[in-house]
């Protein structure tokens, strides 16, 4: 162990001298938060106010639920006595997205016959028109479900058909489920400068990270891992070193981080224990990725060409420059791979409304993934070594 | 003589190349022995095995007594290795490089301070100790490279082919520096394609080729294993038949005859034997105007083993 902490104490030396991890662990990811934040942010957060048009031909309760699911918001909402009339205030940019209450709409969950709830997207204001989908796609499972049980109480003799019609009317027309959504959501919400103080933190971490696991194959080609190598320490004490002062400049760029983007750009972190959990899992995983990578790669070229992939796909994946998993079902699977969403995701309950129970589940999804790495990583080491 | 290295029957194959096909040694307390071949001889390959740089097919190294292999640690306690290309940190001063190494070694902080600036003492780079090493000069750097390899004060010092690329000047201060090393007791293996360094360092060589130890000894024994006599060539003017005839029958001497401006003389050991041979020339009143002594060296002995030249 003596000789792993010796080995991380001259990697640290090092790294602090030729100043990479100041700029690429600390000026950077700030200066990108506060760029980011102020260009992207607005959209993200408070500012985020789409106007929304209803179409209401059915002029019942479902209507009217959408309007209060929109309002609730405090969205604008605008009423049109048609679709056409809709659709050309779409068109023109009056509005982000319409929703089209079909006549007939509620009479049809009555009968179970087919009908669609409507939305008119403006496909410049594409976060909108997923929030309006999102809402009808809502309705619409209510309204289904409502369907069946109607539909099996009627077969079952629980009632007559028309009071039961009669409270699946209201049960369709109950916008709790939008309430729901909107719920889940604000959980896990950080405000743009804390999201991306959080997402600029560990994509660079994972530059930095893994610069420091891949410096091996750099120590490979220097001939100094030679030396090491007939040193009387084994090649994993070599590894452990490598590992550990990996670990220690991941740790130290995200606190300082974390310090600097609070007090100069009023980020919020939460609480200290979680950014502790969450800080030491994303220095994990990105040392185990930089470990897998100087194990497969031929040379320190490749493994810096590697590992610069491999951090841009995660980030991208993760929603570091934007939450890609808000996009569609498919990149929600995807960004679900990423360690980058998982911790996005912790500290967006560590920040928020979620328990420490939430930021060690997300924790362990990050660890897990960096297990997967370090099985890799650890086991073809002999592969580090020169000429084996 | 305690022997502080002992390594036999090594084979390393790489795909389907065999590089070292049962190459066997010992070197004793003291001694200096030199692996004497071409680039591609199969020396580095030799000594990765001997350092625990590189896992062996076949075969065992000792080192001090004990085994040595991939991840052993107490054997490499008393190996000290200096490889052919540098192996210094550039970002870290001298003084910081042989203290990273030292610490690596397991040496305490009080012994280390006094042992570095004797390290730097002997590598003269006391002055630049504290300079970052990139600003270093070539030779600098290469006498930096041996002082990390002494600084531990291994039983057995490894250097391969510690001259290659080097000045002239800094060449010859390396040579006086591994001279010096072997006379304080440390035993000594030598890397070199160069003939002089063998013959100036080396208590024993083994010349190596093609993976394998052709043959090993003093130089003199390489020498007398391949027939090889000294050729001394007299210059001289007058009658010179009975002048030969008389140097032929000196002990040593094999074979003397006359050549036009001349006398041949093949002997072994001929600079021993030049009084005697001067000797007869005066005594048949006979001046000799000039000597020239051809001894068979290294690279003779190389090209009668291998039937090419060292350096080809």
């Amino acid at each position: 162990m003596r000789g792993a902490w010796v080995i991380a104490m001259k990697d640290l030396k090092l790294r602090i001298r030729d100043k990479s991890l100041l700029i690429f662990g600390i000026l950077v990811p700030l200066a990108l938060t506060l760029i980011l934040s102020q260009i992207i942010g607005p959209a993200l957060e408070g500012d985020f106010s789409p106007t929304y048009g209803l179409v209401d031909l059915d002029r019942g309760p479902v209507g009217a639920a959408i309007a209060d699911a929109i309002e609730s918001q405090d969205w604008e909402l605008i009423r049109y006595d048609s679709e056409a009339a809709a659709q050309a205030a779409v068109d023109d940019g009056e509005l982000s997205a319409a929703f089209v209450v079909p006549d007939g709409f509620l009479a049809a969950t009555e009968t179970g016959e087919a009908i669609h709830l409507g939305v008119v997207g403006n496909p410049d204001a594409s976060i909108s028109t997923l929030i309006a989908e999102s809402i009808a796609t809502s309705f619409a499972a209510r309204v289904e479900a409502v369907q069946l049980a109607v539909a099996g109480g009627i077969v079952s003799g629980l009632g007559d058909p028309q009071t039961l019609a009669a409270e699946a009317q209201a049960l369709a027309a109950a916008p709790d489920v939008v309430r729901v959504v909107a719920s889940e959501t604000g959980s896990r919400q950080l405000d743009a400068i804390s999201y991306f103080a959080v997402g600029m933190a560990t994509f660079f971490l994972f530059f930095t990270v893994q610069a420091g696991v891949v410096s091996i194959l750099e120590e490979r080609q220097d001939g100094t891992l030679v030396r090491l190598l007939t040193a009387p320490i084994s090649s994993m004490t070599v590894l452990v070193g490598k590992s550990l002062s990996s670990m220690i400049t991941g740790l130290l760029s995200v606190f300082v981080l974390v310090v600097a983007s609070t007090l100069m750009l009023g980020a919020d972190w939460g609480g200290p224990v979680g950014v502790v959990i969450l800080s030491v899992a994303g220095v994990l995983s990105a040392m185990a990725v930089g470990l897998a990578v100087a194990s497969v790669a031929r040379n320190a070229e490749q493994a810096g060409q590697f590992t610069s992939i491999i951090a841009v796909v995660l980030g991208l994946l993760g929603g570091v420059f934007f939450p890609l998993a808000q996009t569609s079902d498919t990149f929600a699977t995807l960004s679900s791979l990423s360690p980058h969403y998982w911790l996005l995701r912790g500290f967006g309950d560590n920040a928020g409304a979620g328990s420490l129970i939430d930021v060690v589940q997300s924790a362990s999804m990050v660890v897990v993934f960096a297990l997967v790495f370090l099985v890799i990583g650890f086991a073809r080491r002999h592969q580090l070594g020169a000429a084996r | 003589m305690d022997r502080i290295l002992e390594c036999s029957d090594l084979h390393k194959t790489f795909g389907e190349r065999p590089a070292v096909r049962g190459v066997g040694f010992h070197i004793g307390l003291g001694e200096t022995y030199g692996l004497l071949g071409p680039n591609g001889a199969g020396k580095t390959t030799s000594i990765s095995m001997i350092c625990g740089l590189l896992a062996r097919d076949k075969g065992s190294v000792t080192v001090a007594g004990k085994p040595v292999d991939i991840d052993t640690v107490d054997a490499k306690q008393a190996i000290g290795f200096v490889p052919q290309d540098l192996a210094i940190y550039p970002d870290l001063t001298a003084r910081e490089n042989l203290v990273f190494f030292g610490r690596l070694y397991g040496m305490d902080k009080a012994s280390l301070a006094s042992r570095v600036a004797e390290v730097l003492e002997v590598i003269q780079l006391s002055e630049r100790a504290d300079d970052q090493t990139k600003e270093f000069s070539g030779g600098m750097k290469r006498r930096l490279n041996i002082g990390i390899g002494l600084l531990h004060k291994p039983q057995l010092l490894v250097l391969d082919e510690p001259t290659v690329g080097v000045d002239p000047q800094s060449r010859n201060a390396i040579l006086s520096s591994v001279e010096h090393l072997s006379e304080e007791g440390m035993a000594v293996l030598y890397t070199t394609h160069y003939m002089e360094e063998a013959e100036r360092l080396c208590d024993r060589v083994g010349i190596i080729d093609e993976g394998a130890i052709m043959a090993e000894g003093t130089r003199r024994e390489l020498v007398r294993l391949v027939g090889q006599r000294d050729k001394v060539m007299l210059g001289a003017v007058g009658h010179l038949e009975p002048v030969a005839s008389a140097m032929e029958p000196i002990e040593g001497v094999d074979s003397a005859s006359v050549y036009d401006g001349g006398i041949e003389v093949i002997a072994e050991s001929a600079a021993q034997l030049l009084p005697q041979l001067i000797g007869a020339a005066a005594a048949h009143d006979v001046a000799i105007r000039s000597v020239d002594i051809s001894e068979p060296d290294l690279e003779a002995v190389f090209l009668h083993l291998t039937g090419k030249a060292l350096r080809e």
